[in-house]
């Protein structure tokens, strides 16, 4: 094997390490130095000059860098003590040089701290995940004081449009948002009538505006659109059901119930129904449809209808179950195994139903539930009669409750981080608002100073740009804050619109709970829980003091060097 | 302002202090004292600032050709070479006596492990234990 003559191989060496060393290193480690030196109050600059004027001869271009952030730091920190204590910053106070500025200085540290965060935020903008997080967090302030999700003029001009385009999807779009009544019903019927196939709008009008005179025939015509679907059965049973909740005590609501014949009717048609559509599906087809077709960015529209479209109705569905149960049992108990068995199958059959052709993880546990509770006497039944094959399907069914459980409670715990999320996105919004309005206001004070040349005290001078300064900063902070916290829900969001199913959609939810749709404080004081703001408001004190007691340190310590 | 006697010096400093006072009549650039003493810059400067504003260091601009940058040079003045001397045998005797069991005599055992190669197992480790008088 030919070996390389030592010598050659250090010539190597040396030319690997100058190729491992780029020019731009050095370059930017010169930038970098001057850069700061620009912002450095007088008295340090001879210093800096200094380590400037020693950069050409340090070797290496990373030995360069090194040296550069080195009198960087030490730059800044004298920058920033010159910005709070109002002085000099040390070493050289006691013997001002000539030229020195401090009150340019400290514009110039305060311009450029407040410029650069400020375009920094600006340039967060260019971010459709950023700009549709901004959106989000408006939006749900307006649902917190009742306010629709798109301004009158908007939905007048949508629906103008989708009326001149008869386009009656649009319409039912526009119908199932947060609107007054009135218009909901005239949008919906205006796009029913001109696409009969969007009928099942009129189940989630019927949930939302249940005291409306139009109820019982928006009823009767989804009926008759969708004659063998469980779900409009189960929506006039869902309005007994709410009707008895409100009326009699709430032990009594199952007896009630019971003995109520049109609810008892309406639940059996819906548990006899051969088909179960929740319209779910329909809902994100035709949110996503419109959305994508009129570029509407609103992901708060599909949490909206999703929070508001109420299928199924819980406490009527649970009643049924019970009480079909229990009769069951009855039945059982008589020694009537085949009428027991026929009570007890009702309710799996219902459940296997539901639990094929439901949209959400909601419905999908209720059908488990109901699947489990009705399957477990059938599979003793099955056992005492020697039916070994059906005896085990009926256990698998059982046991599939636990794993709807699992699953359930797994979602649980992402939705609560989902929550926290968006308490952190709604807060910082919160608080890039009122840095922007920081930031205005002492940029017009300082605006107006220098275009009318005013005099003003040093003191309220310090006060605008500590003002600016601190605005830039909250700005780019929270900025960033709710950037990273709604990119979550960006990416769920996109998901659904690139129709690769609607899981997770629920998780964006929180942005109405947190908010509430309610313009009552209290209520929101009760959705914000108390700990929760406990500590913000400690943190935020603490912060404030700690910024207090810093500036008081770094002045007395100063003040020693400055009397000298 | 204390005197500069009663000036409580870092490590860092002495490091300084030391190198300047090698030739302390020679003026010394910052990227060699930097080398000398193997401070980084941002270490290196403040320690040079608070000397110089204890005016125990003197500092000038080197006379460059045009178009170059000058360089800053750095020497002690005549009350910091004192106060260096001064902190530095300090200095030497609190060290002296912070290790009287490393003295000239002091025995000290040396515990080592040898990783050998071994062609069955890998490496194996060699547990080797010895004496030795430190040497100053």
């Amino acid at each position: 094997m030919k070996t390389e003559p030592f010598e050659g191989r250090r010539a190597k060496l040396m030319r690997n390490r100058r190729l491992d060393q780029p020019a731009w290193v050095g370059k930017f480690a010169t930038w970098l130095l001057r850069s700061s030196l620009d912002l450095a109050p007088a008295q340090v600059r001879p210093w800096g000059d200094g380590m400037l004027a020693e950069l050409r001869f340090v070797e290496g271009s990373w030995a360069s860098l090194s040296w550069a952030v080195g009198g960087t730091c030490l730059l800044l920190k004298h920058s920033l003590i010159s910005f709070f204590a109002g002085s000099g910053g040390g070493s050289a106070a006691r013997e001002p040089l000539a030229g020195f500025d401090e009150e340019g200085g400290m514009k110039k540290l305060a311009a450029w701290v407040a410029g650069l965060s400020a375009a920094m935020s600006l340039l967060l903008l260019l971010s459709p995940v950023f700009r549709q997080g901004l959106r989000v967090v408006e939006s749900s302030w307006r649902t917190a004081f009742s306010r629709p999700l798109m301004s009158e003029r908007e939905r007048k001009s949508l629906a103008g449009r989708a009326r001149a385009e008869h386009d009656a999807r649009t319409l039912a779009f526009l119908a199932l948002q947060s609107l007054p009544t009135e218009e909901s019903v005239r949008l919906a019927d205006e796009a029913v009538k001109l696409d009969p196939g969007l009928t099942w709008v009129y189940a989630s009008l019927e949930v939302r505006h249940r005291k409306n005179p139009e109820s019982d025939r928006w009823v009767e015509q989804l009926n008759q659109w969708d004659p063998d679907n469980a779900v409009p059965k189960l929506v006039v049973a869902g309005r007994i059901c709410d009707e008895t909740f409100l009326r009699v005590p709430f032990g009594q609501v199952e007896a009630s119930l019971a003995a109520n014949r049109q609810w008892r009717d309406a639940m059996a048609a819906a548990f006899r129904s051969p088909r179960y559509d929740s319209y779910f599906g329909k809902l994100f087809d035709l949110d996503r449809d419109v959305m994508t077709r009129r570029g509407l960015d609103q992901p708060m529209a599909v949490m909206g209808a999703l929070a508001v479209f109420g299928f199924p109705n819980l406490g009527s569905l649970q009643a049924y179950e019970k009480i079909l149960l229990a009769e069951g049992k009855k039945f059982e108990s008589a020694g009537d195994l085949k009428r027991a068995s026929e009570s007890y199958w009702t309710v799996v059959r219902f459940a296997q139903l539901m639990q094929l052709h439901s949209s959400t993880d909601l419905e999908r546990l209720v059908a488990a539930h109901m699947l489990a509770e009705g399957s477990a006497p059938l599979k003793t039944i099955a056992q005492r009669q020697g039916a070994t094959d059906e005896s085990a399907a009926l256990a698998y069914q059982v046991e599939q409750w636990s794993t709807a459980q699992e699953s359930w409670w797994d979602d649980h715990f992402w939705r609560e981080a989902y929550l926290w999320n968006a308490r952190i996105a709604g807060d910082s919004s919160l608080v890039l608002v009122l840095s922007l309005g920081l930031v205005l206001v002492s940029v017009l004070y300082l605006g107006i100073r220098r275009l009318r040349s005013l005099p003003s005290s040093n003191r309220r001078l310090r006060l605008a740009q500590g003002m600016a300064v601190a605005g830039a900063a909250g700005l780019l902070v929270s900025s960033l804050t709710l950037f990273l916290s709604y990119r979550p829900f960006a990416e769920i969001y996109s998901h659904f619109l690139e129709q690769r199913g609607a899981h997770g959609v629920r998780s964006m939810t929180p942005f109405f709970d947190f908010w509430g749709p309610s313009t009552d404080i209290m209520r929101f004081v009760e959705f914000r829980p108390f700990a929760v703001s406990f500590w913000y408001a400690f943190i935020a004190a603490g912060l404030i003091a700690l910024t207090l007691m810093t500036k008081r340190l770094v002045q007395r310590r100063l003040k020693p060097k400055l009397a000298g | 302002m204390g005197e500069p006697s009663d000036i409580r010096v870092s490590p860092q400093t002495l490091s300084v202090l030391e190198a300047l006072l090698e030739e302390p009549a020679a003026w010394r650039y910052g990227y060699d004292l930097s080398r000398e003493t193997g401070l980084k810059s941002g270490t290196l400067y403040p320690v040079l600032m608070r000397l110089a504003e204890r005016r125990l260091l003197e500092t000038r601009w080197e006379a460059t050709e045009p178009g170059r940058p000058p360089r800053h040079m750095y020497r002690l003045t005549t009350r910091g070479a004192e106060l260096a001397r001064a902190k530095l045998s300090q200095a030497r005797r609190k060290r002296a006596l912070a290790r009287p069991a490393l003295s000239d005599s002091s025995p000290l055992t040396v515990r080592l492990s040898l990783t050998v190669p071994s062609a069955s197992r890998g490496t194996v480790l060699i547990p080797h234990s010895f004496r030795v008088r430190l040497k100053e």
